[in-house]
C-alpha cells in the first residue's frame, strides 16, 4: 500500500476509533439506573435494583454499613499542580451490608461492586451482593505493577523480532 | 480484568500452540499476538486524558471505554497493522493483533460481578448480545491468576520445544 494511502487509512481508522468512543458512551447497556439517573432524580429510581462500582468513603466498625459517594465530575481547567477535574454534584449513599462473606474485608478506600435495592430517595442501598474488588492500596499496586511488568515483557519480546524502519515495522531478519 | 502480565502470557500460550498447525506463525508473530493482548486496555488512556476533558473541549460526551469492545479492538488492530511495512505482513499483523485483543476480552469475561452476570453486552459492542451468568472465577487483584498464566506459559514453552525437536512425520 502506498505511503499516502496508508496515511489516509490511518487517519480514517483513528477517526473511526474516536467515533466508536463517542458512540459507546451514548449506549445504555445495563438494565439498572446509572449514577447520573440516581443523582438527577433520586426518588424516581427508589425501589429499583442498582449495580454500582464505587470507592468506599467510610465503613462502620461492625462492617454493617458502608458509605459511598456518587460524583458528577467535569473539566475545571488545566492545573499542573492538581486535579483538573472538579465535582459538579455529589450524592451520598449508605449501603447496608447483608452479605456476610465480605464482612471484615471492606475498609475506607476499598473499591467495591454493589448489587442491591435503592430506597429512601436513593440515599440507601440494601445490598444483595457485594464484591470487594480492590481491598487496599496493595491490590492497586499489585495490579499496576504486574501490568507494567507484563507490558515490558511484551515490548521486549516484540522488539527482539521486529525493528522500526522509516516505512514501518519490519522483521529483524529482513534485509 | 486480569493484569497485563497474565494477558501477555496467555496470549503467548495461545499463539505458540497455534504455531503447530499454522506454519506461517513463527516466534515474531507470537510477539505480535502478545502486543494485541494489550490493545483493549488502551482505555486506560482515561488516566492520562480523562474523557471529561475531551467532552469539555468538543461539547459532546466522550469516554475511552469504547476501546475495550470488539468494535474498538478491531479498529485498533487495523491501525496497528498499518504500522507494518508490507501488505502481506499487514494482513497477518491484523489477524494476530485482533486475535490477541480478542483473547484479552475473552479472558476478562468470567470475572466476579456482584449481579452475577458477565459484561459480555459491553465487550461485544456493537453486537447486541445479552449478559449471561458469570462463573465468577476471579477478581483483578487475585494473585493466583498470574500463577496459572506462568504455569501454562512454561508448559507450552516446553511442549513447543519438544514439538520442534520432533517434527511431525510428514516432514521426514
Amino acid at each position: 500500500m502506498e505511503s499516502a494511502h496508508r496515511l489516509l487509512a490511518l487517519f480514517v481508522l483513528i477517526g473511526l476509533v474516536l467515533g466508536v468512543n463517542f458512540l459507546y458512551v451514548t449506549m445504555d447497556f445495563r438494565s439498572y439506573p446509572s449514577a447520573e439517573e440516581i443523582m438527577t432524580d433520586p426518588g424516581m429510581v427508589d425501589g429499583q435494583d442498582v449495580f454500582i462500582f464505587e470507592e468506599v468513603e467510610s465503613v462502620t466498625s461492625d462492617q454493617q454499613r458502608v458509605t459511598i459517594l456518587l460524583e458528577d465530575k467535569y473539566f475545571a481547567g488545566l492545573d499542573l499542580g492538581g486535579d483538573m477535574l472538579d465535582t459538579r454534584d455529589e450524592h451520598e449513599i449508605t449501603v447496608l451490608v447483608a452479605d456476610a462473606t465480605v464482612v471484615g474485608s471492606i475498609q475506607a478506600g476499598s473499591y467495591i461492586q454493589i448489587h442491591g435495592r435503592l430506597s429512601h430517595e436513593s440515599t440507601r442501598i440494601d445490598a444483595h451482593t457485594i464484591v470487594v474488588e480492590y481491598q487496599h492500596t496493595g491490590d492497586w499496586l499489585y495490579t499496576y505493577g504486574m501490568s507494567l511488568f507484563g507490558g515490558l515483557i511484551a515490548c521486549i519480546f516484540f522488539f527482539r523480532h521486529w525493528r522500526i524502519t522509516p516505512t514501518g515495522f519490519a522483521p529483524r531478519r529482513d534485509p | 480484568m486480569a493484569e497485563w502480565f497474565s494477558h501477555v502470557l496467555f496470549a503467548y500460550a495461545i499463539f505458540t500452540i497455534a504455531r503447530w498447525p499454522i506454519n506461517w506463525i513463527d516466534t515474531k508473530w507470537v510477539a505480535v499476538g502478545m502486543i494485541g493482548a494489550l490493545l483493549p486496555d488502551l482505555n486506560r488512556l482515561e488516566l492520562v486524558l480523562p474523557g471529561e476533558i475531551i467532552t469539555s473541549v468538543v461539547g459532546i460526551e466522550f469516554g475511552w471505554l469504547g476501546l475495550h469492545t470488539i468494535a474498538g479492538v478491531t479498529l485498533l488492530a487495523g491501525i496497528g497493522a498499518l504500522l507494518f511495512r508490507k501488505a502481506p505482513t499487514q494482513q497477518r499483523a491484523f489477524l494476530l493483533l485482533l486475535g490477541g485483543a480478542l483473547s484479552h476480552l475473552i479472558l476478562d469475561l468470567p470475572q466476579r460481578y456482584a449481579d452475577g452476570h458477565m459484561l459480555l453486552s459491553t465487550y461485544a459492542f456493537p453486537l447486541p448480545v445479552p449478559r449471561p451468568p458469570t462463573p465468577g472465577w476471579y477478581s483483578t487483584p487475585d494473585r493466583w491468576v498470574a500463577g496459572i498464566a506462568v504455569i501454562l506459559a512454561l508448559l507450552v514453552f516446553v511442549l513447543n520445544h519438544l514439538h520442534y525437536r520432533s517434527p511431525p512425520e510428514y516432514l521426514d
